[in-house]
């Protein structure tokens, strides 16, 4: 049972101990120019995407305006009458010469 | 020399940023190794660390010295690395579970070894790894930049932004954390 718990110490001790042989990695004579080819992609991208940068609060005024107009014509709906809807259709019809035809459909076909 | 140096980069000379780059790249990729432990990670955050300070470098105000500057960006971005190769490796772990027969990421590339070590220590590294990344963050960063990287307290305080007897405490509490992990390690493996 001692044996083991000092053989437990010991590993322990000379697990502590591999800090100190971490080896540093070699120099990489090709990091800057890795890095410069990297700099300028970053550049390019970020030039790429100022249009869509300066569109986008645009892009936000105007999908909250096309709410705001959707909620209004649904609002609209809700409020009009059956009457209303009738009267519209109606007048509608009698315009453009529909109600002959209302009753029946082929009509049209049979006079051709 | 570096109020010069921080000067030319400010006014956006290639030529100064490019004596920066190597006159940090070395610390500063052997700074993210000491948190990745994956040398094409490293160099990765590496680059992130310099095209930072290319940006950011107009901001600086001197206010703390340019290498502990530097290193402060380097842990903060090695740390954003490490936190997306857990993710990716959580990621990879369900990917697996869907398909079963899919390759999962590699995991022995995070313990990419130096041709030295022997296998022994490499098992070694491995488990000590393993507790150094169990540790608490702001220990672990502590104890990693102390011994993966020789930064005196000194240093380390500057880096983290803290007091020299806040950085004695962390690395004194990361050793203690760190011998009872193993110790249990140990304990259930040997």
């Amino acid at each position: 049972m001692k044996k083991k718990e000092t053989s437990i110490e010991k590993e322990v001790e000379k697990t502590l101990q591999s800090f100190d042989r971490l080896q540093p990695l070699a120099h990489n004579p090709y990091f800057y120019t890795r890095l410069k080819a990297r700099l300028k992609e970053v550049k390019q991208r970020k030039a790429g995407w100022r249009p869509v940068l300066i569109l986008r609060p645009v892009l936000v005024v105007l999908l909250a305006l096309v709410n705001v107009y959707a909620a209004v014509l649904i609002w609209d709906n809700g409020n009009d009458t059956q009457t209303d809807r009738e009267a519209y259709v109606s007048a509608l019809a009698s315009e453009y010469a529909l109600e002959q035809n209302i009753e029946d459909p082929f009509a049209i076909n049979e006079q051709d | 020399m570096e109020s010069a140096l921080i000067s030319k980069l400010q006014a956006g000379e290639e030529q100064a940023f490019k004596e920066l780059v190597e006159s940090y790249q070395d610390k500063v990729i052997n700074t993210c190794y000491g948190f990745l432990h994956n040398r094409e990670d490293a160099e990765d955050a590496a680059q992130d660390v310099f095209i930072e300070v290319y940006r950011s470098i107009g901001a600086f105000r001197e206010e703390a010295r340019l290498s502990s500057w530097i290193y402060r960006i380097a842990v903060s971005k090695a740390l954003d690395a490490l936190r997306r190769n857990k993710r990716k490796k959580r990621l990879a772990f369900f990917q697996n579970i869907l398909i079963p027969d899919k390759k999962e990421v590699n995991d022995a590339q995070s313990t990419e070894a130096t041709p030295q070590e022997n296998l022994e220590q490499k098992e070694r590294a491995r488990v000590l790894k393993q507790a150094v990344d169990a540790l608490p963050e702001n220990q672990r960063v502590a104890i990693t930049l102390n011994k993966y990287e020789g930064f005196s307290y000194l240093d380390i305080a500057e880096i983290m932004g803290t007091s020299l007897s806040a950085v004695e405490s962390l690395i004194h509490r990361a050793k203690k954390n760190l011998q009872k992990k193993l110790l249990r390690y140990y304990e259930r493996n040997l």
